[in-house]
């Protein structure tokens, strides 16, 4: 059966009555460090998951993309809650968070080389072990990126994912940011991932400081953003597209005026797929 | 390139941009302290959002946190919300009521933490009134582990 999820977005505690009354919601998100197996999930969760709707374990600090291998304990709660919410799949991101004793607490850019390459690939075939579910990596926005690539981004993602029967979990907004703080076409990357591998659609909003655009999930969707994601649903079906908000949180009409912005880039690029096949 | 060598280059990286190590080769300096700074921002956002009584002090308690995480770094994995209760251990030392009470209800437990038991509540609030009580007989002792003052 073929990977449907709709509408969706990332479960916070303070948006929960908004998502909880959102007609057209097909899954959420739940951070996998939210969570934890000893605790319940909340009830407002419980309530999603008795309505149908499904919901997707994202991880923020397996590091899939550090020289340690991913921790046991890590994949064993991803592995938990996943179970406990019967989801279709769980992602992650192609990223580092710690080196020894160090935490940073965010995603860091991965080096683009043929040895990374095959160390991010034994952790994704460790971690492709330890979980039931097909694992979906997702691409971050980077302000700093490791000197000399050997491959850019787009290509670097096709062979992760191509090599590791990973699906992707295409961030349309860290698209844009790396685009403008780095330079690109957003098109042309576009045009070189494998398309047909995306199990969902992240977007969320950001703000410029400095000439540096910082993908902050804390302020509207930018229009480019929107525009990128009709561009995508004009090149493919994606099963699923996300919205991320993870601070100053709107209140619900603002939640849903972001809400219909997706919906209707989602449509427009569906008409202008239909129409370019006919 | 094995896994060590790569380790030592996301270690050298990490280390510019949360504990003032040099900057890595090749990478842009103004661009790595505005992620230095992002990082900061967040960690000390994450931690004390993720502990009501902390949120409290808003506008008070920031300096001391900055003051706290520079001798600090984010506890073995990154949780937030250890973070913020080492936080509170760090505070309760020096004599913060709210600090107190969050460290006397609960207790770290693999990334979250969890109540602590009635015997354990009573025993540490027992021993967090003694030290209160003997922090008021020395004054000397009291200066030496006093708040900074919030700037």
């Amino acid at each position: 059966m073929s990977l449907r999820l709709g509408l969706g977005v990332s479960w916070r505690a303070q948006l929960a009555l908004s998502i909880e009354r959102y007609p057209q919601l097909g899954f959420v998100e739940l951070m996998v460090e939210h969570f934890p197996s000893h605790k319940p999930l909340p009830q407002a969760v419980l309530n999603l998951l008795e309505r149908g709707v499904q919901a997707v374990p994202h991880g923020l600090s397996l590091s899939l993309g550090g020289a340690e291998p991913p921790a046991r304990e890590r994949l064993r709660e991803m592995e938990a809650l996943a179970r406990r919410c019967h989801a279709p799949l769980v992602s992650e991101h192609l990223a580092f968070v710690r080196a020894r004793e160090l935490e940073s607490g965010h995603l860091l850019p991965v080096e683009r080389t043929p040895e990374s390459l095959e160390i991010v690939l034994d952790n994704l075939r460790q971690a492709q072990q330890a979980l039931s579910r097909p694992l979906y990596l997702e691409n971050i926005a980077t302000i700093v990126d490791w000197p000399q690539p050997t491959w850019e981004e787009a290509e670097f993602l096709r062979l992760l994912v191509e090599r590791s029967g990973c699906g992707l979990l295409l961030d349309v907004s860290n698209l844009y940011a790396n685009s403008r703080n780095h330079g690109g076409d957003p098109l042309e990357f576009l045009s070189r991932i494998p398309l047909e591998r995306i199990g969902y659609v992240h977007v969320g909003g950001g703000v410029e400081h400095d000439g540096i655009y910082h993908d902050t999930h804390a302020a509207p969707l930018p229009s480019e953003v929107i525009d990128l994601l009709e561009e995508l649903c004009a090149l493919c079906d994606p099963p699923g597209v996300l919205l991320e908000r993870d601070d100053d949180f709107p209140g619900e009409q603002e939640f849903l005026e972001e809400m219909a912005k997706i919906e209707g880039a989602v449509r427009r690029g569906q008409r202008r797929r239909v129409e370019a096949t006919v | 390139m094995n896994r060590e060598q790569l380790l030592e280059r996301q270690y050298q990286l990490l280390s510019c941009l949360v504990a003032a190590g040099p900057d890595p080769e090749g990478m842009p300096a103004r661009r790595l302290r505005i992620v230095s700074r992002g990082l900061a921002c967040k960690r000390r956002r994450e931690a004390l959002s993720s502990w009501p009584g902390l949120a409290r002090l808003a506008g008070q308690v920031e300096p001391w946190f900055d003051l706290y995480a520079a001798t600090h770094q984010r506890p073995a994995g990154g949780s937030p919300l250890l973070d913020g209760y080492q936080f509170n251990l760090w505070l309760a030392r020096r004599g913060v009521a709210v600090a107190i009470r969050t460290v006397c209800e609960c207790r770290p437990y693999r990334q979250s933490v969890v109540p602590r038991p009635a015997w354990q509540r009573h025993l540490l609030s027992l021993r967090y009134g003694l030290k209160e009580w003997w922090r008021r007989q020395s004054p000397e002792d009291t200066l030496k582990i006093s708040l900074p003052t919030p700037v």
